[in-house]
């Protein structure tokens, strides 16, 4: 006999739309236009949900899974810092939360080509300074390599917030540095030493190692996505290239993306993983 | 008397395995509304119907015609009918249904009859009652009678006012009936528009009552008028246009019939049911038709149970106050 009583408040809403859907969780509402807009053909047997953050998207999600029998909830999180094996395990039978092979979902709207298309049609001045495709590659690895001491103390922020969630279960977490707030070496340097309260000359050396690793995923960008954030990404491109709303850029980028051919990863993780086990 | 609907087990029927739905909050308080959402084909329906069906055996001794073509099937609902926990059951029981100390039911169709004394006490009320003159709202006052068992109302998911007019009008009834359940037919006794043409011929001073209060109902400047001539119900619009009630739209139409049929049916600490409840509905309305459910509840203390697909009225009228009927 299955009992039917009140439920916590954010399960009931997702529920209630839900109806017979699968259940696919998401960190923010970005993430949730995107993948709506991917794959709308879908939508009558899947809804995504944001949760604003990974501890929603965990928690709920749990919730789902521990009291419901047919487990037709998951997860798609950005990889953030994580390893590769971390993400190939989230891959594994039977698993509920996908990471995502490059840093966050923006990072799949960054394709050189795509992206070129769109800024050349908006301005066609544009190919100016960048005359092609290969060009907006430079270009993009140019903006990862001038992001790459905030993304390094943003990795010292990951690796500190999971460390203190480890031994005491506490998820009060450090900020990472806003988009937007991309300051200098060295202011960057003085901030996270005060955060992660340690002097400066031994902040400096930890964000220099970090740096070191960042600069290996730097020979191209596929690789470079997977350790630099889309979203400062996004924001430089459209800060330098674009002028326009953040927002118009993002879409004219989702839409270029379903119009091209939809990542690949995600594809594998909708269509197989979540889609597929909602059929069977 | 008060009777409150505390959950509803159903086994086998429809589309239902086996669930058992809990009518009271965390702390066991009896939800005063409750919102049933659920994909298509997950039994909200079948829930209104069992629960309809199984209250038949108060009235009657035996369960309404849903229940008894599913042989098969059990059901069983928990009320508390003032301070008495009571059991109501259709079928042979499964192993883990706990009955109430006080309960009656059927264990097959017209075979066992089982009950215990306060059944009998409430089956004769309920027979002293049915069919006499009742304290409709808007019929005229309400029986000061300590004893006066509530009602169940329901409204089926189709609803919509027919034409009726001329020797179709029937005259109004405003007897007493354990389970109203609204009919959308033409010869329907209790149609609005019968209702309406009837009281303005024989009871003018209610009639001018109740078209006060379908006036003040505020369908965007809509008035009420009854052509004696023409034996009918016509609405004005606000620009001076002028049609049949049952040209109302489908939306106006769900609303309508909604608070009409409880401002003349609605006894206080009855149990209502109401099924798609949004039925075309647009947001505004259905915020309005959710507040004025809560504002007539707070004047005749009743038990409203919703199904619906909107989330506006999970938004109103609370998410605890929600179940999800679909597995999940």
């Amino acid at each position: 006999m299955r009992i039917i009583s009140s439920l916590p408040p954010e399960l009931t809403d997702l529920l209630f739309k839900a109806g017979a859907r699968a259940i696919v969780l998401v960190e923010g509402d970005k993430d949730c236009d995107v993948l709506r807009d991917w794959f709308k053909k879908s939508l009558s047997q899947m809804e995504f949900f944001a949760c604003d953050g990974i501890s929603n998207l965990n928690k709920w999600l749990e919730e789902l899974l521990n009291r419901g029998t047919l487990k037709r909830a998951y997860g798609i999180t950005d990889r953030d810092f994580r390893s590769d094996a971390e993400v190939d395990d989230s891959y594994l039978q039977g698993s509920h939360l996908f990471i995502l092979r490059r840093y966050a979902l923006e990072n799949y709207l960054l394709e050189p080509k795509p992206l070129w298309e769109v800024l050349t049609l908006r301005d066609p001045d544009i190919k100016i300074s960048l005359p092609d495709e290969q060009d907006m590659e430079t270009r993009l690895l140019e903006i990862c390599r001038a992001l790459k001491h905030i993304v390094a103390a943003n990795w010292l922020y990951f690796d500190e917030n999971k460390a203190q969630y480890q031994s005491s279960g506490q998820t009060a977490r450090l900020e990472y540095f806003k988009i937007g707030h991309d300051h200098d070496r060295h202011i960057v340097i003085k901030q996270a030493a005060k955060q992660l309260k340690c002097n400066e000359d031994d902040c400096e050396k930890r964000i220099a190692e970090r740096e070191e690793i960042i600069e290996r995923y730097l020979t191209n960008l596929n690789s470079a996505h997977q350790v630099i954030d889309g979203k400062r990404i996004l924001h430089w491109v459209n800060n330098d290239h674009f002028i326009t709303g953040r927002d118009y850029l993002f879409r004219l980028l989702t839409d270029r993306a379903r119009l091209r051919g939809l990542p690949n990863d995600i594809v594998k993780i909708v269509q197989d993983r979540i889609l597929g086990s909602a059929r069977t | 008397m008060k009777l409150e609907l505390r959950s509803v087990r159903i086994k086998n029927i429809g589309p239902i395995d086996d669930i058992k739905i809990d009518f009271f909050n965390a702390s066991g308080k009896t939800l005063p509304v409750c919102v049933i959402g659920g994909a298509n084909g997950s039994g909200k329906t079948t829930v209104l119907e069992v629960i309809a069906s199984l209250a038949e055996i108060l009235q009657t001794g035996k369960a309404g015609a849903f229940l008894r073509s599913k042989t098969n099937g059990y059901a069983q609902a928990d009320l508390l009918i003032d301070e008495y926990d009571f059991s109501i059951f259709f079928g042979t029981s499964p192993s883990d249904a706990e009955l109430k100390k006080e309960h009656c039911g059927e264990q097959a169709e017209g075979i066992t009859f089982v009950s215990t004394p306060l059944y009998a006490d409430l089956h004769q009320r309920i027979e002293n009652q049915q069919g006499n003159p009742s304290p409709w709202r808007l019929s005229g006052t309400y029986w000061a009678v300590k004893n006066l068992v509530p009602s169940l109302i329901y409204l089926p998911h189709s609803r919509s006012l027919e034409p009726v007019s001329g020797q179709q009008i029937h005259k109004e009834d405003a007897n007493y009936s354990f389970i109203h359940r609204f009919q959308t037919v033409r010869k329907f006794p209790g149609s609005l528009t019968s209702y309406l043409i009837y009281l303005d011929y024989a009871e003018p001073e209610q009639f001018s009552d109740v078209r006060n209060f379908l006036n003040g109902l505020n369908f965007d400047g809509k008035t009420f008028h009854v052509s004696r001539k023409a034996l009918d119900v016509s609405v004005k619009t606000a620009n001076g246009r002028e049609h049949s009630l049952h040209e109302l739209s489908s939306g106006e139409q769900n609303l309508l019939i909604i608070f009409t049929e409880l401002r003349r049916k609605l006894l206080p600490g009855s149990v209502v049911l109401i099924d798609e409840i949004e039925n075309s509905l647009h947001p505004a309305y259905q915020h309005r038709l959710a507040q004025g459910l809560l504002a007539l509840q707070r004047e005749v203390p009743y038990q409203l149970i919703v199904t619906t697909h909107a989330p506006a009225f999970v938004e109103i009228f609370g998410k605890e106050s929600t179940r999800i009927l679909t597995p999940f």
